[in-house]
């Protein structure tokens, strides 16, 4: 009979191979992705090398589970997330008027647009933005006007140290305003970059 | 050399915490945004079915953005989140017991059949066993197995020592090989 008939798990873990090692060490090895680096006793030893190929069959499933990807859902983490941004802020929005009626864009959307793309430029660590409205009114609107519609952005970062920062701004600026424009249409008046840290 | 983009990122993560305490609600936002996968991901896997999940999440995010004044920056950020994470997860199990005695319909499908569905089985059929472990162990398995932590950070989120980690492990482990040794 074979250890791996043994239900007692107590047992099986007081219990030693017929060779001597312990079964949980095994099962530790297996675990942790180890099971087919088999030290000179084990390349030997048939009881080692059964209780092995055993705990790594069993194991499969849960080195799948672990391989496995998972995504959280954007619905809950959006709905948690507006609300917080409720409590703080109120919905700025720009307009494009069109021939068939108007087009509203949250502030929001040129400001999670500017962070992500701010964030896609190489050198970039994490980066924030923040609409600025056109009279520096505090909430005011996104300005748009019919000869086209516009935006000014600002956009904190902290940077990859060793940067050439001046560089680096100009190539954000630019990511930014492309980005900005294909998303929404929106032309970036102004574009203000602030370095705020640098980060090994 | 920066670490990648979406993955861990402990100097982001105090840049990002620094931010939000001043008052910038974009940068929890982005901290939410870096995290929440692990965030969900970790709940899933403890308590074994996405509804609850969303719900675990859900209650992290708004936990944390008024518990964020109090983090201290003495451990890492991500201890401190997983902690949060696993303990909220924790509290869903004990009321689930308490409130539901008969297991979650969606875990009462037999994991042998599970097992035989070849697109998804076999990892559904280690998350219902991991699911079926007790919650002490299961938080072990699901932060060490699972999640691939290191035991000193899973001993430090589970407010236990290494000792104590490396033990629900072993038993744990042991469990679920009895387990999927029925269910093939």
């Amino acid at each position: 009979m074979s250890i791996h008939d043994e239900r007692d798990e107590e047992m099986e873990r007081e219990r030693p191979l017929l060779c001597g090692r312990s079964a949980d060490e095994l099962l530790d090895q297996v675990a942790a992705g180890r099971g087919h680096v088999r030290d000179e006793h084990q390349q030997g030893c048939v009881h080692c090398q059964a209780a092995l190929g055993e705990y790594g069959r069993l194991w499969a499933p849960m080195a799948d589970l672990a391989a496995e990807e998972v995504v959280a859902p954007e619905g809950r983490f959006d709905q948690v997330l507006r609300r917080l941004r409720g409590a703080l802020s109120e919905p700025d929005y720009a307009v494009l008027p069109g021939p068939d009626g108007l087009t509203r864009i949250a502030a929001r959307v040129v400001v999670v647009t500017a962070r992500r793309s701010a964030q896609s430029v190489p050198g970039v660590r994490v980066a924030l933005s923040r609409t600025l409205s056109g009279d520096d009114e505090p909430g005011g609107d996104v300005v748009a006007g019919v000869a086209g519609a516009s935006t000014a952005v600002e956009i904190t970062l902290a940077a990859d140290y060793g940067e050439d920062l001046n560089a680096l701004a100009d190539r954000v600026r630019a990511t930014v305003a492309d980005r900005i424009r294909e998303i929404t249409g929106l032309s970036t008046t102004e574009l203000t970059v602030v370095i705020d840290d640098v980060l090994q | 050399m920066s670490p990648g983009r979406t993955g861990l990122d402990s100097a982001a993560d105090d840049w990002l915490i620094a931010k939000a305490k001043e008052g910038t609600p974009d940068a929890y936002e982005e901290l939410v945004r870096r995290h929440r996968d692990r965030i969900y991901r970790i709940a899933l896997r403890m308590v074994g079915n996405p509804h609850d999940a969303e719900d675990v999440a859900q209650d992290v995010v708004l936990t944390l953005w008024t518990a964020l004044t109090g983090f201290s920056g003495d451990s890492m950020f991500t201890t401190w989140l997983y902690r949060i994470v696993v303990n909220r997860c924790l509290n869903l199990i004990t009321r689930r017991r308490q409130h539901e005695p008969l297991e979650d319909p969606s875990l009462a499908t037999a994991p042998g059949a599970d097992m035989q569905a070849v697109a998804r089985g076999k990892a559904r059929a280690a998350l219902d066993a991991v699911t079926a472990l007790p919650p002490d162990l299961r938080a072990a398995v699901v932060l060490v197995d699972v999640e691939q932590m290191r035991y000193a950070e899973v001993a430090t989120i589970l407010n236990v020592s290494e000792a104590t980690v490396r033990g629900r492990l072993a038993r744990g482990r042991r469990t679920l090989l009895g387990t999927l040794r029925e269910w093939t």
